[in-house]
């Protein structure tokens, strides 16, 4: 995923979404929404759900595009709706994790044998695509485990790369409840991938039992 | 430093979100402490990797679709906010007029223009009744001089017709001389009628000097 230019407070291609152009919407799409279904598949965890509120996200920047009063960053904006239209749809399907953890998975990480580090299994091979996937399910799991609140802000900070500034200004809470959910978010996601993420030692393999 | 300020200087160290006093403080910290080395490498690996994961799952979408939908629903609404627009004019139009009309003043004074209009619509239309075109008509056709009808005192020329009633003035003389106005009757004929006609037997004006109002046949 190619970074994109940015429209930063909204400026010339907010003027032009206004106007209906055909050709700014087609930019605002190439430019965001890879970087929507990366937020909303973190959130989703399902292809065809992340693409409806990619999409659904777009109409509704068409639909109320006057309404934006440029106060807060156009992105801000835009990862605002993304990040409602998760939440409804989570909360439809009545997938929302309220316990802080997943005991299933942390138990289930107990059992695991000391693995490689990630870094080292970057490489390709067919052994390691599927160390790889097992690893990538794993992490999506630790994400799923967390609360709605602390998972996307989770996104907001690891994927998104947003301000403590900008999260807070996105999500209307202060700076230091954006640090503190971020810390707890992080530390439950490095304490369910812990075995993963530590080195290899003794000769250990990655792998779960 | 308790290991809860430490690890809160970690992931703000991450952040980037320590000031430089800090900063510098955390780094000493940290080159003393493989532990936390360690455990920042942890965080900045699980950081890379959900990035790369989720950015990989992104690029895998085809996006096509979502972009066709998208830019449909654009061509459409724009087609609806012509509509709108056109629909707005009309209603902020017709909330111009009820507003007016709310306004008693107003509705007043619009009742008002209307009947005098319609008054003086009237007058005009009295005006050119048919009786006043045939007399123009006459008066066109003979240089503005109803030829033959003589007054007593020399030529007279039409003035106005209205509501059958003739008006004549002396023509000739001094133009600074007061107009003798004659009236005549006969209302109800057309103005040839009242012209000295050998061929018509209906001429029998009656003609009154308003001075004396006497009959003059």
């Amino acid at each position: 995923m190619n970074p994109q230019p940015e429209p930063g407070n909204g400026g010339d291609l907010v003027s032009r979404l206004r106007a209906g152009e055909s050709r700014a919407y087609r930019e605002l799409m190439h430019t965001y929404e890879r970087r929507l279904f990366a937020f909303a598949y973190g959130f989703l965890r399902q292809n065809e759900d992340a693409m409806d509120v990619v999409q659904e996200t777009f109409l509704r920047v068409c639909k109320n595009i006057n309404s934006f009063k440029g106060e807060s960053a156009f992105t801000t904006w835009l990862y605002r709706i993304t990040r409602n239209l998760c939440i409804d749809r989570l909360r439809k399907k009545n997938r929302v994790s309220m316990g802080e953890y997943n005991d299933e998975i942390s138990n289930k990480n107990e059992a695991v044998d000391k693995p490689v580090l990630v870094s080292s299994i970057s490489e390709r091979t067919p052994v390691k695509d599927n160390l790889r996937k097992e690893l990538r399910d794993e992490l999506f799991a630790a994400l799923e485990s967390l609360n709605e609140t602390h998972r996307e802000i989770l996104l907001l900070r690891e994927l998104e790369g947003l301000s403590y500034g900008e999260i807070s200004e996105m999500l209307d809470i202060p700076i230091g409840t954006v640090m503190s959910r971020i810390h707890h978010a992080r530390k439950k996601v490095q304490q369910q991938m812990k075995p993963y993420l530590e080195p290899e030692t003794s000769g250990a393999r990655y792998g779960k039992k | 430093m308790e290991r809860n300020d430490q690890e809160q200087m970690l992931l703000a160290y991450l952040d980037d979100a320590l000031d430089p006093a800090e900063k510098e403080q955390f780094e000493a910290m940290l080159a003393a402490d493989p532990s936390l080395q360690m455990e920042l490498e942890q965080y900045r690996t699980m950081s890379s990797h959900l990035r790369t994961e989720l950015q990989e799952i992104a690029d895998a979408q085809d996006y096509s679709a979502m972009e066709s939908t998208v830019l449909e629903a654009v061509a459409a609404s724009q087609q609806t906010v012509v509509t709108q627009r056109r629909e707005s004019l009309l209603d902020t139009w017709f909330a111009s007029v009820q507003m007016f009309f709310r306004r008693p003043a107003m509705s007043f004074a619009l009742g008002a223009l209307l009947v005098g209009g319609l008054w003086g619509l009237n007058g005009m239309l009295s005006k050119t009744s048919p009786n006043t075109s045939t007399g123009n008509q006459y008066a066109e056709e003979n240089d503005g001089q109803p030829t033959g009808l003589r007054a007593p005192e020399g030529e007279i020329r039409l003035v106005e017709v209205e509501h059958g009633q003739v008006t004549l003035s002396q023509r000739g003389g001094d133009p600074d001389a007061p107009t003798v106005i004659w009236y005549v009757s006969e209302a109800e004929k057309p103005l040839e009628d009242l012209v000295p006609d050998d061929n018509n037997d209906n001429y029998d004006p009656v003609v009154h000097m308003p001075e004396d109002e006497d009959a003059v046949e």
